[in-house]
């Protein structure tokens, strides 16, 4: 599956201007709900992360996988699946890239 | 807002029990409540039933009403309230708020999860329904991997070491080896806790409650009226509740639970008490990290010492604040509908006396219960 070129898009309110993940009904801080989207970078840190040996539903085939807490612009928190491939998993504080965000489920990777 | 007491409460075993029905527990807690409020069931003016999953574990929709009129209860209000993990302490505070706010004498409170003989598909609906299933469960969540992420954070921001996490459960499985309705009495070790299986690195099973049947039962009334009724009334001296940071694209923290802090703020408010003031706890360890969290997000230490002072001894029997003096969730097991009122259960005994692992002359106690990924909390305070 080639994912180059896939968007992170986010969320944000127009009055208090807080960057939430879709879907969003009304802003979490301010209840606002004129809601604009934005393109975020698609760069992340890692907040927290961990390896997942007991798999969520629909993810037994893939089991064990690395699930994050990925900080991006804005203070946004963001759970994702880290694909590292070949390469270490990541640790709290690396920078990681944006994969991909198939009906909500998000993939990021280990920054080269 | 009058006074509201506790005068009867009831609880049965917790564990493994196939040959046991969603009913059978519900009314044998039922009627243990209310035998020891020396209450029939047709003085009950309000019942609110705790209960998070019987419509999927159960296969029983509308519990309440059938669980009332098995208890030979008519003609009233009977309402299931759920909030996931934290289903019975909310029903315990409607109750609470029906006598304080005088609408009633009489409030029956129940909390029930009949857990074994489900299918795996249907426990593992039921378990993975108090996530946020929009956002952080299909990105391959699971909840030992939500508290493994605040472990691992907890342990990255404050330096807590995982042997400190682990003493968690250590001492829990400790208090609970005695306690004869808990479904773990075994007490474990350091090595045995980091020994068992990762369930979400670096998480293991036995960081982890496991699920449990179980049903508790407590009856409420005017303090001014709890003498006719009982020579021990325990008195209601907060209950409060919050949502909190359901998901973690809503939270900008993982070593911290909104919901504990707002509802904490809240009750200490209303009792007129402070955390230096609470003589023992039971706290919401669904796992060892989620201890560490909560007696920090209840004041009982600064943010980020909960490890270390644990380890010191404070939250032992014989420390200064023992907390989860009946094994906890990780001892009693944790059947989900049952837990909130579990814990308020073992505050009342300690407040009457009459606990296994008895704290000596407790007159202030608190119990504190989440639902979900900190969708929601309550923070219960009791006194005599």
């Amino acid at each position: 599956m080639t994912t180059s070129g896939a968007k992170l898009i986010a969320i944000r309110c127009q009055e208090c201007k807080r960057i939430m993940t879709p879907p969003t009904y009304s802003c979490l801080t301010c209840g606002g709900t004129s809601l604009e989207q934005v393109q975020l970078s698609g760069t992340g840190t890692i907040y927290s992360v961990v390896t997942a040996n007991l798999p969520a539903i629909g993810f037994e085939a893939l089991a064990p996988y690395v699930v994050a807490a990925v900080r991006v612009e804005g203070n946004l928190m963001m759970t994702a699946r880290i694909d590292a491939g070949d390469k270490n998993i990541p640790k709290i504080g690396d920078k990681v890239r944006f994969v991909s965000s198939d009906d909500g489920r998000y993939v990021f990777k280990p920054l080269d | 807002m009058r006074d509201v007491a506790v005068i009867g409460v009831g609880i049965t075993n917790f564990g493994n029990l196939v040959d046991r029905s969603f009913f059978s527990l519900a009314c044998e807690a039922g009627q243990k409540a209310l035998k020891d409020a020396n209450l029939k069931a047709r003085q009950v003016q309000t019942f609110f039933l705790g209960n998070m999953a019987s419509e999927c574990l159960a296969v029983q929709g509308a519990p309440a009403a059938y669980i009332a009129r098995n208890l030979g209860i008519r003609d009233i209000p009977c309402t299931k309230v759920e909030g996931a993990c934290a289903s019975a302490s909310i029903a315990f505070r409607l109750g609470y708020l029906a006598v304080a706010a005088e609408m009633v004498d009489f409030a029956l409170i129940g909390g029930v999860e009949k857990m074994s003989g489900a299918s795996p598909e249907r426990t593992l609906a039921a378990n993975f329904a108090a996530m946020d299933n929009e956002k952080d469960a299909k990105s391959g969540l699971t909840f030992p991997a939500f508290f493994a992420l605040c472990m691992q954070r907890h342990m990255y921001e404050f330096r807590t070491t995982r042997n400190q996490v682990a003493m968690v459960s250590v001492q829990n499985r400790k208090n609970g080896s005695v306690n004869p309705i808990c479904t773990y009495r075994i007490p474990t070790t350091i090595d045995s806790v980091l020994g068992s299986r990762l369930i979400a690195d670096p998480m293991h099973l036995l960081d982890s409650c496991n699920r449990a049947d179980g049903a508790v039962a407590a009856v409420l009334c005017p303090f001014k009226r709890a003498a006719e009724f009982t020579s021990k009334p325990i008195r209601i001296l907060a209950c409060s509740q919050s949502i909190g940071t359901p998901s973690i694209s809503d939270t900008d923290t993982l070593v911290e639970f909104r919901a504990t802090v707002v509802a904490a703020a809240q009750a200490y408010e209303k009792a007129g008490l402070g955390p230096e003031d609470i003589q023992v706890a039971e706290v919401h360890d669904c796992t060892t990290i989620t201890e560490i969290i909560d007696v920090e997000d209840l004041g009982f230490v600064e943010k980020g010492m909960g490890g270390p002072i644990l380890e010191e001894g404070r939250f032992s029997l014989d420390g200064k604040l023992p907390v989860n003096p009946s094994g906890g969730l990780l001892s009693r097991g944790h059947p989900f509908g049952a837990t909130g009122l579990a814990q308020i259960y073992e505050i009342v005994l300690q407040l009457r006396g009459l606990a296994v692992n008895q704290i000596p002359d407790v007159k202030v106690g608190l119990a504190q219960n989440i639902g979900g990924t900190g969708a929601t909390g309550t923070v219960t305070i009791l006194g005599r």
